[in-house]
């Protein structure tokens, strides 16, 4: 159950196909909210999304030693270029009226490239994808832990263990999010 | 480690923020599941100045009642079926052998991606122009056509010509290359399998293409025909 290396490094490995499956569980949520408000139905946002994925593990390697690079700024290019790619090609065949004033680049919603919501959405979906590797319990002190800012004093007695279970609990998630979460996302810098 | 032996408080700031590597952890563990020293020091650190643990805050308080996997559980397990390679090197290298050029290959500045075909004469990769940021499709002519030096004029008159005409269906053809002995073309990524298809698969353009390639396309060879492209022999 205990991953060895980060996904990144992970994915340079073409035989190891777990490390495709937790990169699409990762990011097809996104990246399918994203294509549909693009007006893609979910058959091309397959597609679109499967394109976008496999590139990005086919060039990994460059990627993974080239430390100045960021994910979220590399996985919004390649996104933006399939995606033009799609409309280009649907503009040969159908009706370059119509889709010249498609809504390509005028979505006021909220952008899922923007750094922080791009951080949002990876780490929760990261921590709801670990949780499966611990108990209960341990998922449930986590994340009253990151909620609700309280001591450790104060979980440990709302859920009747120890403050050194508490620790535990908090460092074992910790280190499991850091791992998934490795070169995926630029943190922020110190305080 | 026993619990006589505490770790060092810069050991206890990264295991209060995960930032300890995996080997050691599980002593560490161990350590802190059972010593009360050891708990309290870890009372005194502040984890939120660590930037990872801060937005690990910050993201659990933001996406609180919203489920970062929404509706996409279907869409998750088709792509899981498929194989990250799917496109890319694994039904071509099986069926077909070795590709004259890997998957990650520089030829000049192109970048090969993918494979999108393979036709009689070569094999058209997908790639991505890394001087002007587009994707393309390339495609590499068979050395035994390449070094045929009739073929190779031929080739090279057509596609000359047809970098020159300018027309609203005609396939633009961005580049013809060479790279070590290799004759390639580089195309827009999306008609990669249009034109480039009739110069490598018959060497030349067709007399007669409308029926083999449809309206759009042979309307464009129209224009070719009308500068006497076609009869470039
Ligand atoms: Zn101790």
């Amino acid at each position: 159950m205990d991953t060895p290396a980060s996904l990144i490094a992970r994915l340079r490995n073409e035989h190891d196909h777990d490390a495709w499956n937790v990169f699409v569980d990762l990011y097809a949520p996104m990246l399918l909210r994203w294509c549909r408000r693009r007006g893609l139905s979910d058959q091309d946002a397959a597609d679109c999304i499967q394109d976008i994925l496999t590139l990005l593990v086919g060039r990994m390697r460059e990627f993974e030693y080239d430390p100045n690079r960021s994910f979220r700024g590399w996985l919004k290019t390649v996104a933006t270029n399939r995606l033009h790619d799609f409309f280009t090609r649907r503009q040969r065949i159908i009706d370059a009226e119509a889709l010249a004033s498609s809504s390509l680049e005028t979505d006021n919603e909220v952008d899922v490239f923007d750094e922080q919501e791009y951080r949002d959405y990876v780490i929760g979906r990261a921590l709801q994808m670990i949780e499966t590797d611990f108990d209960d319990k341990t998922c449930d002190i986590f994340r009253e832990l990151m909620l609700h800012h309280q001591s450790a004093e104060e979980v440990a007695e709302q859920f009747g263990v120890s403050r050194n279970a508490v620790y535990l609990a908090k460092s074992r998630v910790l280190r499991r999010l850091r791992e998934r979460l490795d070169r995926l996302i630029d943190w922020p810098t110190e305080r | 480690m026993t619990a006589r032996s505490c770790p060092e408080l810069s050991t206890l700031i990264n295991y209060v923020t995960g930032a300890v590597a995996e080997p050691d952890a599980i002593a560490l563990d161990n350590h802190i599941q059972v010593c009360a020293d050891c708990v309290n020091s870890l009372s005194q650190i502040d984890s939120a100045h660590d930037p990872v643990v801060r937005a690990i805050h910050a993201a659990v308080e933001n996406s609180c009642g919203n489920d970062p996997l929404f509706d996409a559980a279907e869409i998750i397990a088709k792509l899981k079926s498929a194989s990250p390679t799917r496109g890319i090197a694994g039904p071509w290298t099986a069926e077909f052998g070795t590709l004259p050029f890997a998957i990650g290959d520089r030829l000049g500045h192109y970048l090969l991606t993918g494979v999108l075909g393979r036709g009689g004469m070569g094999v058209v990769y997908e790639a991505e122009d890394e001087q002007l940021g587009r994707r393309v499709a390339l495609k590499v002519i068979r050395r035994e056509f390449a070094n045929d030096l009739r073929f190779r004029s031929r080739f090279l008159q057509e596609a000359r010509a047809i970098a020159g005409l300018m027309h609203d269906h005609l396939v633009p053809l961005h580049h013809i290359g060479e790279f070590h002995g290799s004759l390639f073309l580089v195309m827009p990524r999306l008609v990669g399998s249009t034109l480039a298809d009739y110069l490598v698969q018959k060497g030349k353009l067709p007399e007669q293409p409308a029926i083999q390639i449809g309206a759009q396309i042979a309307s464009g060879l129209a224009a070719a025909h009308a500068v006497g492209l076609v009869h470039v022999t």
